[in-house]
């Protein structure tokens, strides 16, 4: 595949790019579409802010914490309550990996443990909800995943989120950091991998809007929000779009991420994960209206 | 390790830090190390201070030994956003191209080949007057002001005016695409021993479009000579094929015009410009000694 350029990206061509690239088996078998050619998708993404969900000191309110999941698998599955929606996503005898964000403005703790929570009280066993974070191994050993990333910005790879979350299962994370960073979603097309996510759940109660590395707290904030779907592109469009809104509103002016997380927008068009085009997506708001930014 | 307090206020740090070194720093970093490694890095040293009230928060300092004063610069220059902080108690913040920014409990300096970040958990008014004390140890005695000299060569045409606080000193092609994307790989031959400094140019209509400048030093005039090719070859693959004059040209771009201009072992190129002219005059401006910073 030849580089990837700025004037590609400003011309919109990203498609033609990787059209003659030439993609593993697995990966061009799991490719459904490409380009402008590909067929129509739409994807539902849920959007549960509270603002009371972080006080002053950023500290989480696990009460409320709680009330905004129910709220957003409910809305996410059409099930009235809580349980029955948990159900209907996963099966008393699924081992249901947990996948946060490890480093640099990780998932936060509670999160993970209230959706721990929830899934026991719809009658999963303890033992069978594991840390499916790491290597290979771990999500094989899975019947069922949760993507549970940190909504933020990231210096190498422009967003950091739910693309970027299965990068350790790859055989060489770094070369994702690198020319290849577009290519992340082939992470979710590997063997042991594929079709195991099927509830992806983004913490966005405070995303980091900067690329970092390391988190600074001038671009930290109580965002006080949940973002899920079965979509992964179609989640980290979404988040894309606020962490976008974000910078302009900090700076004044357009302040695009760089690099361009060319990976939610490869994701769609050359892999066909999901979609990542606005007007596909059906976004389903509740709760806290102010500064949404989308 | 430099000497700081072993008390600050309310917290203490412990005896000794710990060392991290480039084999180990993405073991303490997943996901960052790429930008110190992409300058010349020595080593860093981390120490974390904690108070016996744990609701203060903890302030952690990150002490980075870096290759020169302009490796410290650079990792500073990734972001000049921030309140400008003066570590000489006595002295004024620097207008341009601050020593020290701090921000939100974050306080980032640079001090002779020192680059570090001193981070309060908790911002208050007390954990922000032990920042910016720890600052001032780690700077005490250092050179806080020396600028790349490369930066001189940011010139530009009359009536164009560079941009100091979007001025990015690099090595690497991941840092040049942090502050401007070019291209996912390196197209520009860049290494620990290639200097490069980028900057957005504002244009002399107000409301115009703004242009990207990046100035290059290779270490030889061979390496510039082939950096150019290559970059002509993946950004601009129409001069490729043109005849002529190898050194110097430009051509229309989807955001306006580029340019570029190698002399001897400098190439600076020009992008995003509002017309030939304008692309032309930018990347001439440095040896006809246009407006600098």
């Amino acid at each position: 595949m030849r580089n990837i350029t700025r004037r590609d990206f400003v011309r919109g061509t990203l498609g033609s790019v990787v059209a003659g690239s030439a993609l593993t088996p697995a990966v061009a078998a799991a490719a459904c579409g490409t380009g402008a050619q590909r067929p129509p998708r739409s994807a539902r993404v849920v959007l549960v802010r509270d603002e009371a969900v972080l006080n002053a000191a950023h500290d989480v309110d696990i009460a409320c914490l709680d009330r905004m999941l129910a709220e957003t698998v409910t809305r996410m599955t059409g099930q009235k309550a809580s349980r029955a929606a948990w159900q209907s996503l996963f099966k008393p005898t699924d081992i249901v990996g947990l996948v946060t964000t490890p480093h640099l403005n990780p998932t936060h703790q509670e999160l993970a443990d209230a959706v721990v929570k929830a899934l026991v009280d719809a009658g999963i066993p303890r033992g069978q909800i594991v840390n499916a974070q790491g290597r290979i191994d771990k999500p094989r050993a899975c019947t069922a995943l949760i993507a549970l990333p940190a909504l933020k910005a990231h210096w190498l790879t422009g967003l950091g989120t739910v693309m970027k979350l299965y990068i350790t299962y790859s055989d060489s994370p770094a070369r994702y950091h690198n020319e290849h960073n577009a290519d992340l979603a082939e992470t979710w097309l590997l063997p042991g991998v594929k079709d195991k996510t099927r509830l992806v759940l983004v913490d966005a109660l405070r995303p980091l809007c900067d690329k970092g590395p390391q988190p600074d707290p001038r671009y930290l904030w109580d965002y006080k929000g949940l973002i899920a779907s079965t979509d992964p592109v179609a989640a980290d469009a979404v988040g894309l779009q606020i962490i976008t809104a974000k910078r302009k509103a900090l700076r004044g002016e357009d302040w695009p991420l760089s690099p361009p997380p060319l990976c939610v927008q490869m994701a769609d068009e050359k892999f066909g994960l999901g979609t990542s085009r606005m007007s596909e997506i059906e976004l389903v708001r509740a709760g806290w209206t102010a500064q949404a930014l989308i | 390790m430099i000497d700081l307090p072993k008390q600050a206020g309310p917290w203490a740090r412990p005896e000794n830090p710990r060392r991290i070194t480039a084999a180990t720093i993405f073991d303490y970093m997943d996901g960052g190390g790429e930008l110190y490694l992409a300058y010349r890095f020595g080593h860093l040293d981390v120490l974390e201070y904690k108070a016996a009230d744990a609701s203060l928060g903890t302030i952690l300092v990150e002490v980075y030994q870096m290759g020169s004063s302009d490796d410290a610069f650079g990792l500073l220059s990734t972001d000049w956003g921030g309140e400008p902080v003066a570590l000489d108690p006595a002295g004024q913040p620097q207008a341009r191209f601050p020593e020290a920014l701090y921000g939100g409990g974050l306080l980032r300096l640079r001090a002779g080949d020192l680059y570090a970040r001193v981070l309060a958990s908790r911002e208050s008014p007390a954990s922000r007057e032990q920042v910016l004390a720890l600052g001032r140890a780690i700077a005490k005695g250092r050179r806080g002001d020396a600028v790349p000299e490369l930066v001189s060569q940011v010139r530009a045409p009359a009536g164009w005016s560079p941009r100091p606080d979007r001025l990015v000193f690099f090595r690497s092609h991941l840092v040049l695409n942090s502050a401007y994307f070019l291209a996912a790989g390196d197209v520009l031959g860049l290494g620990p021993d290639v200097e490069g400094v980028t900057t957005e140019c504002r244009p002399p209509r107000p409301g115009g479009r703004a242009a990207r400048l990046i100035v290059l030093r290779y270490p030889t005039v061979d390496r510039a000579a082939v950096a150019l090719r290559a970059f002509r070859e993946a950004y601009l693959p129409e001069t490729a094929k043109a005849a002529g004059v190898e050194d110097e040209g430009s051509a229309p771009i989807e955001e306006g015009w580029a340019a570029y201009r190698r002399d001897g072992a400098m190439l600076t190129i020009a992008l995003d410009a509002p017309a030939r002219d304008a692309a032309r005059a930018l990347v001439e401006a440095p040896g006809r000694g246009g407006a600098g910073l």
